[in-house]
């Protein structure tokens, strides 16, 4: 069973359609990619996916489950976490503070008996925050669990966002675009940090704009144009394909 | 802190050894305490702006006279223990159905609502007296015992502070209240942390219903009659908005000293200077000015600052928020090391 299928998907906005019939289909495993020029309607097809919109028409489906009616809040319970392309961190909180906001979905003692601070409580609560520590480490972040999320430079952030997100332990991890901003060095760290997340399990799907991270990191890239998916394969495939090279150059002259 | 609550538990044996008469004041300046930690979880931890929160203090206020006194019209006549967790839970079920349909709303229409229904109830419960007694008044409302006096009511309700205290201190430190503080930095990333705004907001709007609900009980036993005046209506509900805001949106001692310098100023201060002016001033400035009778009928009137208890009121808080917009304590981050 395919951990994600669109089947159709379409989106509109008033007269635009942003997202037009794309079907898709996730395996588990693996890292995958959307890429596709400027406004092809990649971060639509992930709000989709995310719940931010619903499909105006088709259908999604998670771990074989339609998502059709979930709430954002309700599809992360399920197992799909995501990062934003303009970093969204809880600014003024530790970086930890965001890591346990994050794991929000993981804790199972009830409001009240965390007021009452029952043994219970402490205990889940001190489990969090070795668990928060460790996706720190595991994003190289060590050290800087107690700074504030918005004092920590550009690059860091953005791993903060991608450890908050592996912080709701899920399935599929949404990346939009994490080496936005990023100096080589920074880009070549998420590249294995990306692979590593992939060896824990976890199913990866990227939008980016950085080729040279798609190409050596994907095992499928689906190409969006104009909201038209107008090729898909592997990453050699992908970028042989005519109609990629037309998307991204223009058409060769007669 | 710790100094601030030896302050507390002392000031009785205090206004006892100058043989002041305070007391009753201090009473009513820890139900503001009360109501300015419960306003805090909601406007401070949430960001919620809520402008009727003093109608949530009313309804606690009258389920317990509904409940207790013998003028009620429900002559039910319960005791004060029985009451009193009935009068909390009741308004907290007010609290959570009003909040039901302002889920969806934001910023200003959450002030606007919640505005709507403190200007509601006041002439409601007015127009229809008869029902209500709100004019009318009930009297002999249940006390915890009785022959209670000032200092037991003043320990009591110093503890009622010390519980709201310690609400809002584990609220703080709970998976709730960085759900709250999520949502107000980031609504949509903290939803995408798996957070449902609908129901955390829901919790944080009953709670502090709650806590309106047993600080309207109490003071409606402690004053022992009740009619629907200052406190209970938008005034009121501005009024704990202020102590919030000054003391410093978000932060639990911010609250506490926010409520203390206004109720302080507001029940204290102000009216001892009514006196002043009223006892001394008046009469020597008379005297001075007996020579020219004009000019004394011109002064005199405005002699009488009871009249301008509004404005010193406002003038202190447009002077503090000049010299600290942030508050006098502002909030400062959970510290998880």
């Amino acid at each position: 069973m395919s951990l994600l299928e669109a089947r159709k998907v379409t989106r509109r906005f008033g007269g635009l359609t942003a997202v037009s019939a794309v079907d898709f289909r996730l395996e588990p495993g693996i890292v995958a990619s959307v890429i596709g020029p400027n406004g092809a309607g990649k971060t639509t097809f992930f709000n989709l996916l995310a719940g931010v919109y619903e499909p105006s028409e088709g259908s999604l489906l998670f771990q074989g489950q339609p998502l059709a009616g979930l709430t954002t809040h309700q599809i992360v319970r399920r197992g799909l976490a995501r990062t934003f392309q303009n970093i969204r961190l809880f600014g003024p909180m530790s970086v930890l503070e965001n890591l346990l906001i994050g794991m929000h979905t993981q804790m199972k003692t009830s409001v009240i008996s965390q007021w009452l601070n029952t043994p219970a409580g402490r205990a889940e609560e001190k489990a969090a925050r070795v668990k928060c520590l460790e996706t720190l480490d595991f994003v190289g972040l060590q050290g800087e669990a107690h700074k504030a999320a918005n004092s920590l430079p550009y690059g860091h952030q953005r791993l903060v966002e991608i450890a908050r997100a592996l912080a709701s332990d899920p399935k599929l991890l949404l990346l939009d675009e994490p080496a936005a901003g990023m100096n080589p060095s920074e880009t070549h760290e998420l590249t294995e940090l990306i692979g590593r997340i992939r060896d824990k399990g976890i199913t990866v799907l990227l939008i980016e704009h950085d080729i040279k991270l798609v190409m050596e990191i994907s095992q499928q890239v689906m190409v969006l144009d104009h909201g038209h998916k107008i090729s898909e394969g592997t990453p050699e495939h992908v970028s042989k394909d005519p109609k990629v090279i037309e998307a991204y150059l223009g058409a060769p002259e007669e | 802190m710790r100094g601030l609550l030896l302050f507390g538990l002392l000031l009785p044996l205090l206004n006892a050894a100058v043989q002041g008469s305070i007391l009753p004041a201090c009473c009513q300046v820890l139900i503001y305490l009360m109501l300015a930690q419960g306003l805090n979880l909601v406007v401070g931890y949430a960001g919620l702006l809520h402008l009727g929160y003093a109608a949530f203090f009313a309804v606690g206020a009258f389920s317990m006279a509904y409940l207790t006194s013998p003028q009620s019209p429900f002559h039910l006549q319960w005791s004060f223990y029985l009451a009193l967790p009935v009068s909390v839970a009741f308004t907290l079920l007010v609290g959570a159905l009003l909040a039901w349909p302002t889920l969806r709303l934001r910023g200003d229409y959450l002030a606007i609502v919640t505005m709507g229904f403190g200007l509601m109830l006041d002439p409601l419960m007015r127009n229809y007296d008869d029902a209500t007694k709100a004019i009318t008044g009930m009297a002999a409302i249940a006390t915890p015992f009785a022959g209670i006096n000032a200092m037991i009511w003043y320990y009591l309700l110093l503890a009622g502070v010390l519980v709201c205290v310690g609400l809002a201190y584990r609220v703080r430190h709970s998976s709730l209240g960085r759900a709250l503080r999520a949502l107000r930095e980031d609504s949509v990333a903290a939803e995408a942390c798996g957070i449902s705004l609908a129901r955390t907001k829901l919790q944080v709007l009953t709670l502090g219903a709650a806590v309106a609900g047993l600080a309207g009980a109490l003071y409606a036993s402690y004053i022992g009659t009740l009619n629907l005046a200052f406190p209970f209506d938008f005034n009121g509900s501005i009024m704990v908005l202020a102590m919030v805001i000054l003391g410093g949106v978000g932060s639990i001692r911010g609250a506490l000293v926010g409520g203390l310098a206004l109720g302080v100023l507001n029940l204290i201060c102000i009216p001892k200077l009514i006196d002043v002016v009223q006892v001394h001033v008046q009469p020597g400035l008379a005297r001075a000015l007996s020579d020219s009778p004009a000019l004394w009928a011109k002064i005199e009137p405005w002699l009488d600052l009871s009249k301008a208890q509004f404005l010193m009121f406002g003038l202190t808080l447009v002077i503090m928020m000049l010299l600290r917009p942030e508050g006098i304590i502002p909030e400062q981050p959970v510290s998880y090391e």
